[in-house]
């Protein structure tokens, strides 16, 4: 499963958060996002640059599924993809483009993709 | 790093869970997740049905990392192959109104409350809470999945699922 493995984000007044500086994604100011350097393990897509529109808000999450066998009630593969979302318009946020990090294949969508 | 995340049944009035890893959801006349023959569900006489309890699933944390889960959902792959005769209805329930299933699901709502669980895809999904909620170590997160069987007089018994059906949770961690 493809993961992100190292970013970087660099804020409109100049400050640079890091994956070292800081737990989680979460703790970084999505509307404050000027540029962003996504390092992943995926072999399409190894180093990303985001440059955002300023106004703009930029999302990185991964969107996980846990699935289950009903009839076994085995829990099946753990699906793990990372996202990353631009919404250009913070009042408008079901606008959005996402890079899908798929391990099948990159997908660039505006839809709200589940796997 | 990923939060670990399993999927537990609840039942009693506590209530108390057991994670399902490996064990079926078995629908019965009985609160427990107990997986034997006991206290089955029957195929109804004409023109009747038969419901079980209400089965109460919900996503646990079992390390979380510091990780942030959102936009939970819970979908089927839209075609049930339970067979004839057999639906499961579905529905989302808040941490604050779960009450302990003490007898068979009425079917007030069908249709309307209580929908079929496999008129849920991936496209349309059935949320389980917007959160953010903050994961943390061996703790549950966002609202309860319930699920109920419900056979008609068309079920062909003794009936075993013939079909393998898998039920997806998903959410975005950060």
């Amino acid at each position: 499963m493809p993961a992100i493995v190292d970013w970087v984000a660099r804020l409109t007044d100049g400050k640079v958060m890091n994956r070292r500086e800081v737990k989680s994604l979460a703790e970084v100011p999505t509307d404050r996002i000027e540029m962003m350097k996504i390092q992943t393990s995926h072999p399409g897509v190894p180093n990303l640059g985001v440059k955002v529109i300023p106004g703009s808000i930029v999302r990185v999450f991964t969107r996980r599924s846990l699935k289950m066998n009903a009839r076994s009630g085995q829990q099946l593969d753990d699906g793990s993809v990372p996202v990353i979302e631009v919404c250009p318009d913070p009042g408008k946020p079901e606008v959005f483009v996402r890079l899908y990090l798929h391990p099948d294949g990159i997908l660039l969508s505006n839809e709200d993709l589940n796997f | 790093m990923a939060a670990t995340v399993d999927i537990y049944e609840y039942n009693g009035a506590g209530p108390t869970g057991t994670a399902k890893g490996g064990l079926t959801v078995r629908y019965k006349h009985a609160d427990n997740a107990t997986v034997d023959t006991a206290n089955p569900l029957v195929k109804p006489s004409s023109g009747n049905f038969d419901r079980s309890y209400i089965k109460s699933l919900r996503l646990r944390c079992t390390t979380a990392a510091g990780a942030q889960a959102s936009n939970v959902k819970a979908y089927t792959d839209g075609t049930s192959g339970f067979g004839t005769g057999i639906t499961l209805y579905a529905k989302a329930t808040s941490t604050s109104t779960y009450t302990q299933a003490t007898a068979d699901a009425t079917g007030t709502g069908e249709g309307s409350t209580w929908m079929d669980f496999f008129g849920y895809t991936s496209g349309s999904s059935l949320s389980l809470g917007a959160g953010p909620y903050t994961l943390a170590d061996a703790t549950p997160f966002a609202n309860y999945l319930e699920t109920y069987m419900k056979l008609a007089d068309t079920v062909t018994a003794p009936q075993n699922p013939t079909s393998s059906e898998t039920f997806t949770f998903g959410w975005d961690e950060v």
